[in-house]
């Protein structure tokens, strides 16, 4: 479970304090899809950072199963169960080609190399990115690369996974392919999703919403599928 | 256009140089490095480019793709050239007042070239043929020995890694920004200093800020995925040496040794 009690965080620079987040409260359960839906600046990105310790609170928890995120030990334990995809896939590929970058999380795990070839053959199929698996990044489309990104995230076989508009720069066709995957992967695997998305239709894949707003979840529904 | 350049991307193909241990690949670059420094004779030179030549051809990589790497280079090499054949000094082929041509200078700027195309082009297969990750595994395996001395190999070729794989992403990015700055007017005509300062600023200003939103980004990308240093990582595509790499570091050594020969005792 993802629980986030009392949430309050700020970015500091020269210029002073900009808070960002104002007593958020949450929590996921196992098996569960939460779509972040809010306008732009409201804290979805910065409340998705929180879950797998990108960031840390000011004030308030947040844990993953039980482990609290402030704990520095425990950060490698809470990103092997929470994978994040960026919204900037390009920013985010490590590898040379489309195969070693999604090996990365795996080689990071310290898994056997068949484990890591296993998960990377499985993920690209997933994704649909065989064909392009000994291609260099650059020669791939925006798209592709956020069908890398996401493929990176899931070879990890996380237990939660954060999308952060993760698929805003597909057309709509592979948009609806890769939340198709993901749909599986939720469904078939039980793997807890958190989506930050401004498509409306998108909130539909999950079964609950939380509306941010100034830094607040103003709103979090929960309907059973 | 500024992505056109290359230089140090890998370029997938299938080769059998492509297939090679990396450590191997190294291992025999360092000899062939060693075999240029010999080199002191036309005959040498010769066997030795049309020998870089064939290396080139079964890299399986076109060679407008070496071209596109290293014209940038060859217009540097123009410039030693050129300094070599008019300030040489010995038997004169051609004299106007101060400014002449010797015989002495004109195999200096034609060895000179040849010995930087040599240096230049083996490492371009080098990093034509093998992927950034794959290096890095490799420096890591050889310098394992320096560890103990302090030296922080793990970190230093993880670096060397994603400054490869970043190259052309960040040419992109400095041709996006010309393009930004030419849609809206600017005017990339250098008529004195103070524009030219001008237009550097405005140019280098922009990529600098992006190359380092690029590495923040990066780098909690990384930490995301669960990279904490090299402590405990494993590699997917594990390195072994094959028969065909040690022939190929042999094939190496051999002509090093050749070519020391020919230099003291032909």
């Amino acid at each position: 479970m993802l629980e986030v009690k009392d949430l309050w965080f700020s970015y500091r620079s020269e210029e002073g304090t900009t808070p960002v987040l104002k007593g958020v409260d949450l929590t996921v359960r196992e098996g569960q899809w939460l779509s972040l839906i809010g306008a732009n600046g409201s804290g979805k990105s910065t409340l998705a950072m929180m879950f797998n310790g990108l960031l840390q609170p000011d004030h308030g928890r947040v844990t993953v199963d039980g482990i609290d995120t402030a704990d520095d030990s425990s950060l490698w334990e809470i990103r092997q169960r929470v994978a994040y995809v960026f919204q900037n896939p390009e920013n985010q590929i490590i590898g040379a080609t489309v195969e070693e970058d999604v090996a990365f999380g795996p080689e990071n795990l310290g898994l056997d190399p068949r484990e890591i070839r296993r998960r990377v053959d499985e993920v690209l199929e997933i994704t649909g990115m065989e064909q392009y698996r000994h291609q260099p990044p650059h020669r791939l489309s925006g798209g592709q690369l956020q069908k890398v990104a996401l493929a990176g995230a899931l070879a990890m076989k996380p237990k939660y996974l954060i999308l952060d508009e993760a698929c805003s720069m597909l057309d709509p066709q592979s948009r609806e392919k890769v939340w198709e995957s993901v749909e599986t992967l939720h469904r078939d695997h039980g793997i807890a999703v958190i989506s930050i998305t401004h498509f409306p239709e998108e909130v539909f894949y999950g079964n609950g919403i939380a509306l941010m707003e100034n830094g607040r979840t103003e709103a979090i529904l929960w309907q059973s599928k | 256009m500024i992505r056109d350049i290359s230089f140090g991307q890998y370029y997938p193909a299938d080769s059998p140089l492509h297939r090679m241990d990396p450590r191997a690949k190294i291992t025999s670059l360092f000899l062939l490095y060693i075999g240029v420094f010999f080199l002191d004779r036309g005959i040498s030179y010769g066997i030795a480019s049309a020998l870089c030549l064939g290396l080139m051809a079964y890299s399986r990589v076109p060679a407008k793709v070496y071209w596109r790497s290293t014209r940038l280079i060859f217009a540097l090499i123009l410039f030693g050239a050129l300094f070599n054949i008019f300030f040489t000094e010995g038997d004169i082929l051609w004299q106007w007042g101060m400014v002449k041509i010797t015989r002495e200078g004109l195999w200096a700027a034609l060895f000179m070239a040849l010995r930087i195309l040599l240096l230049l082009y083996p490492a371009l297969v080098l990093t034509f043929t093998t992927t950034p990750m794959a290096l890095t595994n490799a420096l890591e395996q050889m310098g394992r020995p320096l560890t103990k001395l302090g030296l922080p190999i793990h970190e230093i070729a993880m670096i060397m890694s994603i400054a490869l794989r970043f190259i052309p992403t960040i040419l992109e990015e400095a041709e996006t920004i010309l393009r930004a700055q030419k849609s809206r007017g600017a005017d990339f005509s250098v008529r004195n200093w103070r524009q030219l300062s001008v237009h550097v600023t405005a140019f280098a200003v922009p990529l600098f800020v992006g190359a380092f939103r690029r590495s923040d980004e990066l780098a909690m990308a990384m930490e995301a995925r669960g990279y904490h240093g090299g402590v405990g990582r494993t590699t997917f595509r594990v390195l072994k040496l094959r028969p065909a790499d040690g022939v190929a570091m042999a094939f190496c050594l051999a002509l090093t040794i050749l070519a020391a020969a020919v230099r003291w005792w032909i």
